[in-house]
C-alpha cells in the first residue's frame, strides 16, 4: 500500500508538470531555469486541481480521474523527455553546500517517511474533519459536492480535489505524502525568490533550509494542511507580479491568482493586495505608464476571476452565495438558501476563539514580530519561526532597501501581515510572510557579516545555528511517531486504536458486511474513518441535513433513509442520544462509549 | 564647507563604530531573549530544571 501511495504521487507530479508546462510560454524570457521549473510545477499543481473538480462537477469515479491524470501525463512526455535529455547541463549548474542542502534533504526525508502513515484523530483535526472528509465522500458519491454535514467542505478545494486522486490511486495514506510535493514546491519557491532578491545559490539554498526548518510553516506541510502550498502559489504570485512587463506575464499572474482563489478564500485577499503593489513598483520604480498597467493588470485580474469561477459559482449555484458560509458584506448581496444561522454562528465563535490571537490594537500590531517570535502558541503556531526572521531580518530589509523587487515584496508582507491581523491571527496562515522573513534573513546574515566585527558574525551564526537545532527539535518531536507508525505496523495498528476516537466503532462497520449504510447520530464522531455510506443528520457545527431538528423528527424519517445500522456514541453531558432498549432497533456492538444498532 | 565635514566625519563615525555595535547589540538582545523566553521556559527545560532543583535541594 504504500509504494501505491509513493506511485500515486509520482503520477499526480508527472500529470502536474504536463499541465503546468502548458503556461511555459507566458513565462517571461528573464527567469531563471529554477523560476520556470517552479512556476510549471505549481501552475501545473493549480491547473490539475481545477480541472479535477471541473470535471467532478458531473464524474468523479477512478476512471475520470485516470483519464484526467493521464492527459497531464501525455502533455508531460515533451517536456519531460527535455529535461531528462538536458540533465548533465541542469547537474552541472547546481552548485550544492552541504549544510543547508544535508538539513533540507533530512526535512523532506523524514516528511516523507512520516507521510506514509496512516492518518488518526477526530473533528478536532482539521485533515480528519473537512480535507480528507471531501475527497472520500466524493470518491463514494462519484461526484464532487459539498458535504451537507461539514460546513467547511464548502470551501474551495483545488488541493482537495487533487487529494481524492491520490486517494482514488493510492489509498489513504497517498494524500499524507503529497506532504512531500507541498514542502518541496515551497522550498523550490523559497530559492527561487531568494535568488531574485540577490542571493548567490548557497544563500538560495540556506534559505530555503531555514524555511524547511521552521515549525510553524512545518505544521502547515503535512497532515492535510495546504497552507504551505497555498504560501508557495502566493509567492509565485508576488514573483511574477513584481516582474510582468508584457501581456502574456500579466496572464500568467492572473492564472497564479485564480489557483490562489481556488486554494482558500483567503486567496482573495492576496490577489486584492497584490493587484496594488504591482502597480505601484512598476509605476514609482520601473515608470512603467499608468493606463498600460491599468489595462493589462484589469486583464490580469478578469483571466483570475474567470479561472478562479469555477469554485465560486458551484456554491452560488448550490447555496446561493459564491463563498459559503458567507461574510457578513456578502450576505447584503445574496441571500443564501441554505443558511442555519445556528451552524454559522457555531462556525463563527469558534473561529473567533481561535483566531484572536495576542489581541488587537495598533501596539499589539506593532508587536507583532516579537510576538510570532517569542509566544507563537498564543497564535497556535507549533513552535514558532525561529529566530532569523526577527534577528536579521531588519538588516536584510535595510540592505535591500533600494531594490524595487525587494521593496514591493516587503510591502505585500506589510499588508499582508495587516490583514492577518485583522481578520484570523493563526500563525500558519502567514506562512508565505515567513518564508519573505527568512530570505530577509539570509540577506541580513550576509549584511551582518559584513557590517559587523568578529563577533557580528558569530552572533549571527548562532542565530542562524538557534533556528536551525530548535527547528530539528520541534519537528522531529512532531513527526517521531508518524516515522514510527510508517515503519513498524504493530505500531500503527496499536496507535490508531489509540488515537482514533471510536476506533472500535469504525473497524465494526467497515468490515461487517451486513452494515450497508450508516446513520451517525452524533455530531463530532470523524466520518472520515467510515469506508460505507454515511447519513449524519447534524453536523458539528449545528448543520441540519435532513431537515430535522431533534432525535424524535430523524427516527420519524428513518424508514425513507435506506439506513441498516445506527452509530451512537456518549455525548459530553455523558447520556447517549437514543435510550435504553429502544424499540425497531437491535443493539449488536457495545464498546465503552459507543454503541451500534441494526434497524430492524 | 567646516559644517559639512563636521556631518560628514560625525556620519563615518557612526558607520564605523555605532552602527556594527547596534546591529550587534540587537541580535545578542534577539538571541538572549529566545534563550529565556522559548528554551529555558519551555516545558521541557522546565521539567530539567524542577529534576535538578529536587535532587540538589538548596
Amino acid at each position: 500500500m504504500k509504494t501505491i501511495a509513493i506511485a500515486a504521487n509520482l503520477l499526480l507530479v508527472v500529470a502536474a508538470i504536463g499541465f503546468g508546462n502548458l503556461l511555459h510560454s507566458l513565462i517571461p524570457k528573464s527567469f531563471s531555469r529554477l523560476d520556470r521549473i517552479v512556476l510549471i510545477l505549481l501552475g501545473g499543481l493549480g491547473l490539475l486541481g481545477t480541472i479535477l473538480f471541473c470535471v467532478g462537477q458531473v464524474w468523479f469515479t477512478r476512471s475520470a480521474v485516470v483519464l484526467v491524470l493521464l492527459l497531464g501525463v501525455l502533455l508531460s512526455l515533451r517536456p519531460l523527455s527535455t529535461a531528462i535529455r538536458d540533465w548533465r547541463s541542469v547537474l552541472a549548474e547546481l552548485s550544492i553546500p552541504a549544510i543547508p542542502a544535508a538539513i533540507a534533504l533530512f526535512v523532506i526525508l523524514l516528511t516523507a517517511v512520516g507521510g506514509l502513515a496512516l492518518p488518526t484523530g477526530d473533528t478536532n483535526d482539521d485533515a480528519i474533519a473537512y480535507h480528507y472528509l471531501g475527497p472520500k465522500v466524493w470518491l463514494q458519491q462519484g461526484v464532487i459536492r459539498p458535504v451537507p454535514d461539514e460546513i467547511q467542505t464548502y470551501f474551495p478545494v483545488v488541493v482537495e480535489a487533487q487529494y481524492a486522486a491520490l486517494m482514488s490511486l493510492g489509498g489513504q495514506r497517498a494524500p499524507g505524502f503529497f506532504a512531500v510535493i507541498g514542502l518541496g514546491s515551497l522550498l523550490l519557491t523559497a530559492a527561487s525568490l531568494a535568488m531574485r532578491m540577490g542571493l548567490d545559490p548557497t544563500g538560495a539554498w540556506w534559505a530555503a533550509a531555514l524555511v524547511a526548518v521552521m515549525p510553524t510553516i512545518y505544521r502547515g506541510a503535512y497532515g492535510g494542511f495546504l497552507d504551505a502550498l497555498f504560501a508557495a502559489f502566493v509567492l509565485a504570485c508576488a514573483r511574477i507580479a513584481f516582474d510582468a512587463e508584457q501581456p502574456g506575464h500579466f496572464a500568467l499572474l492572473g492564472i497564479f491568482c485564480a489557483i490562489c482563489m481556488g486554494t482558500k478564500y483567503t486567496g482573495i485577499i492576496c490577489w486584492v493586495l497584490l493587484v496594488p503593489c504591482s502597480f505601484l513598483v512598476a509605476t514609482w520604480a520601473h515608470r512603467r505608464g499608468a493606463s498600460f498597467l491599468l489595462k493589462w493588470l484589469g486583464a490580469s485580474c478578469a483571466v483570475a476571476i474567470a479561472l478562479a469561477s469555477p469554485f465560486y459559482l458551484r456554491n452560488w449555484i448550490m447555496s446561493g452565495t459564491p463563498m459559503y458560509p458567507a461574510p457578513p458584506a456578502l450576505l447584503k448581496l445574496f441571500t443564501p438558501n441554505y443558511l442555519q444561522p445556528a451552524a454559522i454562528d457555531g462556525l463563527v465563535r469558534a473561529m473567533n476563539l481561535d483566531r484572536q490571537g495576542m489581541g488587537g490594537g495598533i501596539v499589539n500590531f506593532l508587536l507583532l514580530p516579537f510576538h510570532l517570535t517569542y509566544h507563537t502558541a498564543n497564535f497556535r503556531g507549533a513552535g514558532g519561526i525561529g529566530l532569523v526572521p526577527l534577528a536579521l531580518g531588519p538588516f536584510g530589509i535595510i540592505a535591500r532597501r533600494r531594490d524595487p523587487f525587494a521593496m514591493g515584496l516587503f510591502l505585500f508582507a506589510v499588508l499582508q501581515v495587516g490583514a492577518w491581523f485583522a481578520t484570523a491571527q493563526v500563525a500558519r496562515y502567514m506562512i508565505h510572510v515567513y518564508v519573505i522573513g527568512a530570505i530577509f534573513g539570509v540577506i541580513g546574515w550576509s549584511y551582518a557579516v559584513k557590517t559587523a566585527s568578529r563577533n557580528g558574525r558569530i552572533l549571527s551564526q548562532a542565530v542562524v545555528a538557534i533556528s536551525i537545532l530548535y527547528g530539528f527539535w520541534m519537528i522531529t518531536a512532531s513527526r517521531i511517531e508518524d516515522v514510527r507508525a510508517a515503519i513498524s505496523p504493530s505500531f500503527e495498528a496499536k496507535r490508531w486504536d489509540r488515537e482514533t476516537a471510536d476506533a472500535a466503532s469504525f473497524n465494526y462497520i467497515n468490515h461487517e458486511l451486513s452494515v450497508k449504510k450508516v446513520l451517525i447520530l452524533n455530531g463530532q464522531i470523524a466520518a472520515y474513518f467510515i469506508d460505507k455510506p454515511y447519513l449524519k443528520p447534524f453536523g458539528r457545527w449545528g448543520e441540519q441535513t435532513l431537515g430535522a431538528t431533534n432525535l424524535r423528527e430523524v427516527l420519524s424519517l428513518l424508514p425513507g433513509l435506506h439506513a441498516t445500522h445506527i452509530l451512537d456514541v456518549r455525548n459530553e453531558d455523558g447520556n447517549f442520544a437514543l435510550p435504553e432498549d429502544p424499540s425497531g432497533l437491535t443493539l449488536v456492538f457495545e464498546h465503552g462509549d459507543q454503541r451500534i444498532y441494526r434497524i430492524d | 564647507m567646516a559644517g559639512n565635514k563636521e556631518g560628514n566625519q560625525k556620519r563615518l563615525k557612526i558607520a564605523r563604530f555605532l552602527w556594527p555595535l547596534l546591529v550587534e547589540l540587537w541580535i545578542f538582545v534577539a538571541i538572549a531573549t529566545f534563550i529565556v523566553v522559548r528554551v529555558l521556559e519551555s516545558h521541557a527545560a522546565q521539567r530539567i530544571l524542577g529534576a535538578i532543583k529536587s535532587s540538589h535541594p538548596l
